[in-house]
């Protein structure tokens, strides 16, 4: 007996451990989005990316019900504007395999060619019916054929007019095409498709409302007053307990649809079953074998997928939960939805009044799905347009043979409306890169040979300043060297090499200030100047002082007594915030900037950076507080070295990390610094610019070869890519000696900054008429502190290139915000090391943060989060749209709408050799090249020789521009113009 | 000075009939031009409110009325057009013009580029011509017209996203229940007509003088009782009082703007601006006085309860007002028509300002954590002191689920009209089948869909018959 038990034992836990893997693959295609207060970009189809692009994002389309690539009107319409060029469509269907369809007569190719541009027109079930009724389309053939295509249509002898040609072709077409014959429907994968089917009610509108609000309360982190009970035992347990109570507490009514629902959970709670045996006993009541298990919990899931991504996500880091870790699980997420999903289907077959088990039942109401007569005409219509694209009339329909025509429909067939948007999407990318590598080209060959061989250093420049690789800082760093052009920039990836834990003044916990992949082994904490201690004091004391007020007004207002008293005590004076924050924003935000700066002391602060030499320390786990000096000297070479800065610095030399800050915007993260792992750099770029200062870590770094010469000095700096306000940190610790020099690095900032604004604002319609760089920087200041500005800033909207290579090959051009620029100087990587560093690290982040954007644009609704303006922010992880939906993750519409979706075209410079056996040292960076999901294309660093990688190997590219316009600074070329931009060589005498 | 009322009401009117007109003969206006049109409609009359105003209090006037003459007479009955601003009506407009220019100028930014921007826009200034009619109204007749305006443009605004499911069934759900309770305004002002002959507030109220506060009902208790009740149902509706206060919540599927406008500000607020308006009447029967009490009460405990347990912004936002509406039914059923007064102003600024805040709730809750330390006080404790744990679980579910009351509305209300249409249906099938076998031609008109249904019914029927036969 006891053996028998034991027997069962296992094989049961087999069984949930099959479960439990089903599950985890399901769990691959949910939404991976964190909380939102940390938004992080990454490929929307992380899952699919060990496939080709082309390939994963059909397989993907196929499965979310999503698009893959734009719409064919929208490529035709880039078509118009001359954004795709009939010889980018030509070229891309030459990469095609050709073939002959009708021997001599006809090629694959030219059928493609025709059937892209003029291209076939949409035909649908849906349609069909309205095109011949309402728009005359047997009346005429089309408008757009070349006069002899006409000609030849209207050569059929038997023609008499016009009218007659289309309507005989259209006969001979709908007489040549046969009837498609019944296809069996795909039998329901969810119970709840069969019986949605069979009584036109849909269980899932009955589940989910409950569902989501469950579901919303557990993972809640602070919003709601009354946390839910007994949720510290996992979501399954709390609910079962909260709907499955007996005795007295249990007279309740139940929600429509869901009778029985207690009763269900009573039973469970009675039997003690684990959520791992509700699940397997449901899956088997309705006879869903284990071959089917993950297809059925996968749609199940992704019926409703951003909440149960957010708990699978939790279950796998709950440290990413910002305030109250969960005990999250999908299995139990997966328990409750079946169990109700039971309840509901159960209580819909008895309503309609079916009999049997439904169980058994709903896998065999798969009726034949008869093909309609306009799916037929749809089909006609079809070979219709192709034909006259062809210059086909009636009679030469009639007389193809059998097999002629055969092939004819067959291609017509295989080449369908995803490989006509794909050949679109390639020829768009193909003008992409034309346009933006002739220029590039013209402009290398153009630099000074005087200048070959050496890094980006050549005479001692005035201030050398390092941004973010971020594309935003691209305008930025121009501006800063069209208004200095003895100002030399540089791009690092934004944390600077120092990956920490960092805890600052004003925080209550520490952070991670790196990429999401790296771990940080340090921690760095602000702490308050001896001599400014009592200042903190008062600080600290004040801010408590005002959380205290602002949480309990917060809170008071919500609640009865509070709530009363204080509406009809203060309420009114409510008026006064409410109209000065509307009507004048930027003025209440200077108002409440003064506030703060009048109450609060601002004490001196200083870093704990210094770590004595302990190796043994590393045993323990924790956080190492500081870095020694050879920790320093290698995170200060990791920055430097990369760039080429080993030599000839500058006086002063500024690293400026970056953020974003913005007001009622609930995906404020999401502009922030991916380096920093979607949070603000600043204090990265403060850390960095104190270690490089240190004596020691100086001396140590020369041994190395990079040498710092006495009188340079670093300083950090935050820049502000929302409000574009720069500050500069640690000013009072800079050496009397270079004064002059910071005053000077002030002002061009100041000046950069306002340019900056400029650019951006060109973008903005609401920034309407031309604006002067001073007004300019008052506008965004102002977007940043709206309360209605849905598009505080465009983000990365305009990423498309990244560029990594010494700035001389891009500096004096005008990118249009559109290139990560990351420096590097090959001629000192003979090894290539610093450029796989390079690559490893930003490769990933540039390329998630542009597939993204792809897939947020193309396909909003789906892969991104749809309009902001009926967004609701939820249990401070998510937006649902209104008071119940499922959590909404992607970007919003706001954020994308001027973006081009193209993928990223990666340009390093190097030689392709050096640059793919660099890139293939990580196995994502392969993945991500070979797969296609970003373009590679190198640039010669000794003559400039441009070669892009296709099918597995490199080939060079030629095209440059006859003369690339030149305009003295980038305001005379962008001012006015509110759209797309080409490159084109601005601020004459910057070029080095 | 009258004439000041008639530019307040009618202008929001105008500009909303010209932005209509243009849009259908299929002009486009730029959004700048839009913007700029409202923005100086509620200038306009924000300086005529506060212009009329001064000069009331320099005359000492309590009252000042626009008469328009009559829309139109049947027999006894005459619809007068008549305008009224008084101490009860000036703070509220005042607060109505203030509001729809602020939410005016956060929507042109806000909006900004969405497909629907004109089409807010025209809402928006037939919701300010409707709020303002209701609340210078000089009879209940006029206060029908800007009540049902209010309400018509709130559905639409709820609805807003109309290519998404959710919005709509929301607003269609919000809709049915302000008509179910308009039923009660509807009755109650018909009665009013049969019992006093007239629904003019003056004549109702003030025939011997004064201006509200003051007056008295000439009514007998029980038409009075009756009226009242009915009122009151008017009222609940648009207060959100239970059981009626399901569709607040849903009501948040449109634009935070129209959310702050209407469930923060001034719609809500509507129902007991009716109470208010009607207090004399209300007050002279113990009866709705006690009902106008007791629904206050059990809204605000119900209010307050569920608000507790909502983890996103906009709905928990909702159920707070929910709670301070039924505390202003309360002061009303008390005769604090003063307090009630300053409590829906104070109240209403409050909660726009919230909604228009809350998609800060992270930004906010982050700097606030922060500055406390990194440590907010618990919430909820109270809770877990005073009530056993069973009961306070007993009580989470009952907040999660909202009082069940759309459970119960449905099961009790909406289920038994199905059942019976269903059965209406089944009569007329089989009395039209009579007929037809009757008839020499019979032709079973059947939708398509229909007959796919009972086409595939009944193969599950015959599936069924073949696995009893095998089961046998």
């Amino acid at each position: 007996m006891s053996r028998l038990n034991h027997d069962q034992v296992t094989v049961d836990a087999t069984a949930e451990e099959r479960l439990e893997r089903a599950i985890g693959h399901a769990a691959h295609l949910l939404p991976a989005q964190g909380p939102i207060g940390v938004f992080i970009h990454h490929n929307t189809l992380h899952a699919f990316q060990h496939l080709p692009f082309e390939q994963a994002v059909v397989e993907a389309a196929e499965r979310f019900g999503a698009m893959p690539f734009l719409s064919e009107e929208r490529y035709r319409d880039e078509v118009r504007r001359g954004r795709i060029r009939i010889e980018d469509i030509e070229a891309v269907l030459a990469r095609e395999t050709d073939e002959e369809i009708w021997p001599r007569t006809l090629t694959r190719r030219e059928l493609r060619r025709a059937l892209i541009w003029p291209g076939l027109r949409q035909f649908s079930a849906s349609n069909i019916e309205w095109m011949i009724e309402e728009e005359g389309l047997l009346d005429h053939l089309r408008e757009d054929l070349s006069p002899s295509v006409r000609e030849a249509i209207l050569a059929d002898g038997a023609v008499k007019n016009r009218k007659q040609a289309a309507r005989g072709l259209f006969a001979a077409c709908f007489r040549r095409t046969p009837e498609p014959a019944g296809t069996d429907r795909q039998a329901p994968v969810r119970p709840r498709d069969g019986i949605l089917d069979l009584t036109g009610v849909d269980a899932d509108r009955i589940v989910h409302p409950l569902m989501i609000r469950l579901a919303a309360l557990f993972l809640d982190q602070g919003q709601a007053y009354w946390p839910m009970p007994g949720r510290e035992n996992g979501l399954y347990a709390a609910i079962r307990d909260l709907y499955g109570q007996s005795d007295l507490f249990a007279v309740m009514p139940e929600r429509v649809g869901l009778d029985g629902l207690q009763q269900r959970f009573r039973e469970q709670s009675d039997t003690k079953m684990d959520p791992r045996e509700i699940i397997l006993a449901i899956i088997s009541s309705y006879g869903i074998g284990e071959a089917e298990w993950e297809s059925f919990i996968t749609a199940e899931l992704l019926a409703l997928p951003g909440w149960p991504g957010l708990i699978h996500l939790l279950e796998q880091d709950p440290g990413l939960a910002p305030h109250e870790p969960l005990p999250c699980s999908l299995i139990d997420f997966l328990a409750i939805r079946l169990t109700m999903m039971d309840v509901a289907l159960g209580n819909i077959w008895k309503d309609s009044g079916c009999s049997g088990d439904h169980r058994h039942l709903w896998r065999q109401i798969s009726a034949m799905s008869r093909p309609t007569e306009s799916t037929h005409l749809a089909s006609v219509a079809n070979l219709f347009d192709a034909a006259q694209l062809l210059g086909l009339s009636a009679g030469q329909i009639n007389s193809l043979s059998e097999s002629e025509f055969y092939r004819l429909r067959n291609e017509l067939e295989s080449f369908n409306e995803y490989e006509r948007r794909r050949i679109f999407h390639l020829a768009y990318e193909r003008r992409h890169e034309i346009e933006f590598l002739a220029p590039l080209n013209t402009h290398r060959q153009s630099i000074k040979p005087e200048a070959k061989g050496s890094g980006d250093v050549s005479e001692r420049a005035r201030a050398q300043v390092f941004f973010c690789i971020d594309e935003r800082e691209e305008s930025m760093r121009r501006a800063l060297e069209e208004v200095a052009p003895d100002v030399e920039t540089f791009g690092a990836a934004g944390f600077f090499g120092v990956a920490v834990n960092y805890r600052g003044l004003d925080d209550a916990h520490g952070v991670a200030l790196c990429p999401v992949v790296v771990t940080p082994q340090h921690a760095v904490i602000e702490r308050v100047a001896e001599r400014d201690q009592h200042l903190d004091q008062k600080r600290q004391q004040r801010r408590k002082l005002w959380a205290d007020l602002a949480h309990n007004s917060f809170i008071g207002s919500r609640t009865l007594v509070r709530g009363w008293i204080g509406t009809t005590g203060l309420g009114l004076l409510s008026i006064f915030p409410l109209i000065s924050r509307v009507l004048a924003p930027r003025q209440s935000g200077l108002l409440y900037q003064w506030l703060s700066n009048r109450f609060l002391p601002d004490p001196r602060t200083e870093l704990t950076l210094m770590r004595e030499e302990q190796p043994d320390s590393h045993g323990t786990g924790d956080l190492l507080l500081g870095f020694t000096t050879t920790e320093k000297a290698a995170r200060v070479a990791s920055v430097l070295r990369p760039a080429g800065l080993t030599r000839n610095m500058s006086r002063v030399i500024v690293i400026l990390g970056h953020g974003s800050t913005s007001l009622n915007n609930p995906h404020e993260s999401a502009h922030d610094c991916g380096a920093c792992g979607g949070r603000r750099g600043g204090p990265n770029a403060r850390l960095f610019a104190a270690m490089a200062n240190h004596h020691e870590v100086r001396l140590e770094l020369k041994e190395t070869g990079i040498e710092i010469p006495e009188d340079t000095w670093f300083v950090g700096g935050y820049h502000d890519t929302c409000n574009d306000d720069v500050i500069l940190f640690d000013e009072h610790a800079i050496p009397a000696s270079h004064r002059e020099d910071l005053l000077f690095i002030r002002t061009v900032l100041d000046a950069a900054r306002a340019g900056n604004a400029l650019e951006r604002s060109r973008r903005f319609e609401a920034a309407w008429a031309d604006k002067s760089p001073a007004s300019a920087l008052r506008h965004v200041q102002e977007r940043a502190e709206h309360l209605a500005e849905p598009r505080p800033e465009y983000g990365h909207a305009t990423n498309a290139v990244a560029i990594v290579g010494r700035r001389r090959i891009s500096r004096g051009l005008f990118l249009d915000r559109r290139a990560f620029l990351i420096s590097y100087d090959a001629t000192i990587d003979p090894e290539g090391n610093s450029l796989a560093a390079i690559l490893g690290a930003a490769g990933p982040v540039c390329a998630g943060i542009n597939l993204e954007y792809y897939f947020s644009y193309v396909d909003n609704e789906r892969y991104g989060c749809g309009t902001k303006l009926p967004h609701n922010v939820t249990g401070l992880v998510g937006v649902m749209n209104g008071p119940s939906s499922d959590l909404r993750t992607g970007l919003p519409w706001q954020m994308v709408e001027i973006h081009e979706p193209v993928r990223l075209l990666l340009i390093v410079e190097n030689s392709p050799a050096m640059v793919l056996q660099s890139a293939f040292r990580s196995d994502v960076v392969r993945e991500l090249i070979e797969n296609r999901w970003i373009r590679l294309a190198t640039i010669d660093p000794d003559d400039g020789q441009i070669h892009i990688y296709r099918g597995g190997q490199f080939e060079p590219f030629t095209e440059s521009v006859e003369s690339l316009p030149e305009y003295a600074s980038s305001p005379d070329w962008f001012s006015g113009e509110l759209d797309y931009l080409p490159i084109v060589r601005v601020g004459a005498g910057i070029t080095g | 000075m009258e004439y000041l009322i008639g530019i307040i009401v009618f202008l929001p009117g105008l500009v909303s009939l010209l932005l209509g007109a243009f849009w259908l003969l299929g002009i486009e206006l730029s959004e700048r031009m839009v913007a700029r049109l409202t923005g100086l409609c509620y200038l306009i009359s924000t300086g005529s409110i506060l212009i009329l105003l001064g000069m009331m209090l320099q005359t000492g006037q309590n009252e000042v009325r626009l008469s328009l003459g009559n829309w139109f007479e049947a027999g006894e009955y005459h619809f007068p057009l008549l305008l009224v601003i008084d101490r009860l009506s000036m703070p509220l407009v005042m607060l109505s013009t203030v509001l729809v220019g602020v939410i005016g100028a956060f929507s042109v930014r806000y909006l900004h580029r969405d497909p629907g921007y004109h089409r807010f826009f025209i809402l928006l200034n037939i919701f300010g011509f409707g709020i303002t009619l209701l609340f210078t109204a000089g009879s209940f007749d006029m206060i029908i017209g800007g009540w049902e305006l209010v309400g018509l443009t709130s559905v639409l605004l709820i609805g807003f996203f109309q290519y998404r499911d959710e919005p709509v069934r929301s607003a269609i759900r919000v809709f049915l229940t302000y008509r179910v309770c308009d039923i009660g305004l509807l009755t109650g002002v018909a009665l009013l007509h049969h019992y006093a002959g007239t629904a003019i507030f003056t004549q109702l109220f003030n025939a011997t003088g004064g201006t509200w506060p003051q007056g008295g009902s000439t009514l007998g208790n029980g038409a009075a009782t009756l009226v009242g009740l009915l009122l009151l149902l008017g009222a609940m509706g648009k207060a959100a009082q239970i059981p009626f206060s399901g569709w607040l919540p849903r009501a948040m599927e449109g634009p935070t703007p129209s959310s702050a406008i209407f469930y923060g500000a001034l719609s809500v607020h509507a129902g007991a601006y009716l109470l208010l308006r009607a207090q004399p009447l209300i007050g002279s029967s113990k009866v709705v006085t006690g009902a106008v009490i007791v629904v206050g009460l059990l809204t605000a405990i119900h209010g307050t309860m569920v608000g507790r347990a909502c983890a996103d912004a906009k709905t928990a936002i909702g159920y707070a007002a929910m709670a301070q509406l039924g505390i202003i039914f309360v002061e009303i059923g008390f005769g604090l028509q003063w307090i009630a007064l300053l409590h829906i102003t104070g109240h209403a600024v409050v909660r726009t300002l919230q909604f228009l805040r809350a998609p800060s709730m992270l930004h906010d809750h982050h700097r606030i954590h922060a500055a406390a330390g990194g440590h907010l006080g618990e919430t909820g404790n109270h809770f877990e002191l005073i009530i056993p744990r069973r009961l306070r679980s007993w009580l989470y579910r009952l907040a999660i689920e909202q009082g069940h009351h759309d459970t119960l509305i449905e099961r009790l209300g909406i289920g038994p009209i199905i059942r019976l249409a269903a059965f209406l249906t089944k009569v007329e099938a089989r009395w039209t089948a009579i007929i037809i076998a009757q008839a020499p031609n019979p032709a079973a008109p059947l939708s398509s869909r229909n007959s796919l249904r009972s086409m595939k019914r009944f193969q599950i029927d015959s599936i069924n018959r073949t696995m009893e036969r095998a089961d046998v």
